[in-house]
């Protein structure tokens, strides 16, 4: 029953993108209600040790994100939406395009002061302050993401899912309230499963829930942001006993969020604890969790319309209760895969409203947030690195 | 002197005229809307795209100029009292995660006064006056 559910609602989604489409092309009259949109961006990155997206010792070039997507507005309270997109970083990303979201839109309430949506479909999920729009360019702070609340390798599993999701916002005061819920699956493929899977045993994950839950309290028009995030998530990894077994892994994850905006500042912070308990796999019986806790602060600084600045410290640690990483040598790894600590800083050049150029440089202590598939030689990790990266973006 | 003194005055309340139409907001809705005022905090609703409906349920069509236009700037600053980037990062927020839809951009500001002529339900806003019949004025409190 829970396959059927997963399966059903990731066709689901295939079926409403490609009815969505078709529809769209009939509508497609001048003045109807049908929207195009798209993003591009090309970067190049550069590391002096390890790889980080391809090849980045010698510049790597795979380094690029590609989405198009429409939405169709049929009635005033129905809102049909979808976007493809390909993703080039390095091994980490997956072959080919995929539906990043499809997905249906009812508006139940629509007040000034108070409104309540039901989506359902492929949706982005709630997750902290960055999370929906991180592969367009120029909503993001910085050409990275800060690794400590959005880490690549966790991207597949936290980032879309196939839901049912309630919205809504709600004004009082000065405060306006936005919250979300949401309950699905995750529409994994074979490279974010493994993700999930300890070792290189032939296992795969099946029956996998996701809920998630968020709240982002918004003074004064966004001068002050406050976000409070929860997902929780299920699955059972389903394995011949060998090196691991048949059991349980689930994960639960709390953010809190926090910006302030003063004049020409812009101060943001967040806070990641992500839990992952697996049950039986390692051993029969045996529950063995990790406490995962990362965090980032960021002051940006808008120096006129075009140009935007900002330094930024990122903090990641896989076990808070092992912050040197001595677990780590247990799976044959170097102790620095058990954190990151990321001093950034960057600039972004606004041309205009739809083209952007930026970088930055970042030093790195840790291994964390180097993908394990582009670096599977833990002897040639170095623990001190640093990274350069430019990229230009366009968005309409 | 007294000449003077007139013409100073005159000139003083034309600079300060001037100023003052230079500073006025006028926001713009289609002439089918019924009511002359709007709430800070509806038209907010109604710019971020949060709010998609007249009271009478007919659709909100928001038209507004470029996020890096004088008037676009000055509109968002002193009427809605949000920075541009506040409302790009709304709209940017609905368009790339298929919630919601962005206003529709217009050229300048004669584009703008003669799409919310043509369209029902429509606003938007102008530094200038409007003498177009089809649209109509209101304030903002």
């Amino acid at each position: 029953m829970q396959m059927f559910e997963r399966y059903s609602l990731t066709k689901l989604s295939g079926v409403l993108l490609f009815g969505l489409l078709a529809c769209s092309f009939v509508q497609a009259q001048p003045n109807s209600d049908l929207r195009w949109h798209g993003f591009f961006s090309q970067g190049a990155i550069h590391t002096d040790d390890n790889n980080f997206f391809g090849d980045s010792t010698d510049t790597s070039f795979d380094f690029r994100d590609l989405g198009v997507g429409f939405s169709w507005q049929a009635q005033n309270d129905l809102l049909l939406a979808a976007q493809l997109i390909y993703r080039d970083a390095g091994k980490t990303s997956p072959e080919g395009a995929k539906v990043d979201y499809a997905l249906i839109n009812y508006s139940l309430i629509n007040q000034y002061d108070f409104g309540l949506n039901l989506r359902v479909g492929r949706v982005k999920n709630p997750y902290a302050f960055y999370s929906e729009t991180r592969d367009v360019a120029s909503t993001r702070p910085s050409v990275i993401l800060p690794v400590s609340i959005y880490a690549p390798a966790f991207r597949d599993i936290f980032h879309t899912s196939d839901s049912v999701m309630l919205s809504g916002y709600k004004e009082v005061a000065n405060w306006l309230v936005n919250f979300d819920l949401l309950r699905g699956t995750v529409p994994f493929d074979d490279k974010s499963e493994r993700l999930l899977i300890p070792g290189l045993q032939p296992a795969s994950i099946k029956n996998d829930k996701l809920w998630a839950a968020r709240s982002i309290f918004e003074y004064d028009g966004g001068r002050i942001r406050l976000g409070l995030t929860y997902i929780k998530f299920d699955a059972e990894i389903s394995t011949l006993p060998g090196m691991i077994f048949p059991g349980d892994v689930d994960s639960d994850s709390y953010i809190f969020s926090l910006e302030y905006n003063w004049r020409k500042f812009r101060f943001t912070s967040e806070y990641l604890r992500n839990d992952f308990i697996y049950k039986d796999v390692f051993a029969p019986g045996l529950d063995n969790k990790r406490e995962a806790e990362s965090y980032y602060f960021q002051l940006g600084y808008r120096v006129n319309e075009r140009l935007r600045v900002f330094g930024r410290y990122d903090v990641y640690y896989a076990d808070k209760n092992d912050k040197s990483g001595d677990g780590q040598l247990l799976l044959g790894r170097p102790k620095s895969d058990g954190f990151t600590k990321d001093y950034v800083v960057g600039a972004q050049y606004h041309f205009n409203d739809q083209w952007m150029l930026a970088g930055e440089v970042h030093h790195v202590k840790g291994s964390f947030i180097l993908p394990l598939i582009e670096n599977p030689d833990a002897s040639q990790i170095e623990e001190d690195w640093n990274l350069y990266t430019l990229q230009l973006s366009y968005k309409f | 002197m007294t000449t003077w003194v007139r013409l100073l005055v005159i000139t003083c309340l034309l600079f300060c005229a001037g100023n003052l139409s230079a500073e006025t907001q006028r926001v713009i809705v289609h002439q089918s809307y019924v009511g002359d005022a709007l709430s800070r905090n509806t038209a907010r609703a109604i710019f971020s795209m949060r709010l998609k409906r007249w009271e009478n349920g007919e659709g909100i069509t928001v038209f507004v100029l470029p996020d890096s236009h004088p008037v676009h700037r000055k509109f968002t600053r002193k009427v809605l009292a949000l920075f541009p980037h506040q409302l790009r990062r709304s709209w940017d927020r609905y368009v790339y995660s298929g919630i919601g839809t962005a206003p529709i951009e217009v050229e300048d500001e004669n584009d703008m006064v003669s799409k919310v002529a043509a369209t029902p339900g429509s606003i938007g806003y102008t530094s200038k006056e409007t003498l177009d019949a089809d649209v109509r004025t209101l304030f903002v409190n």
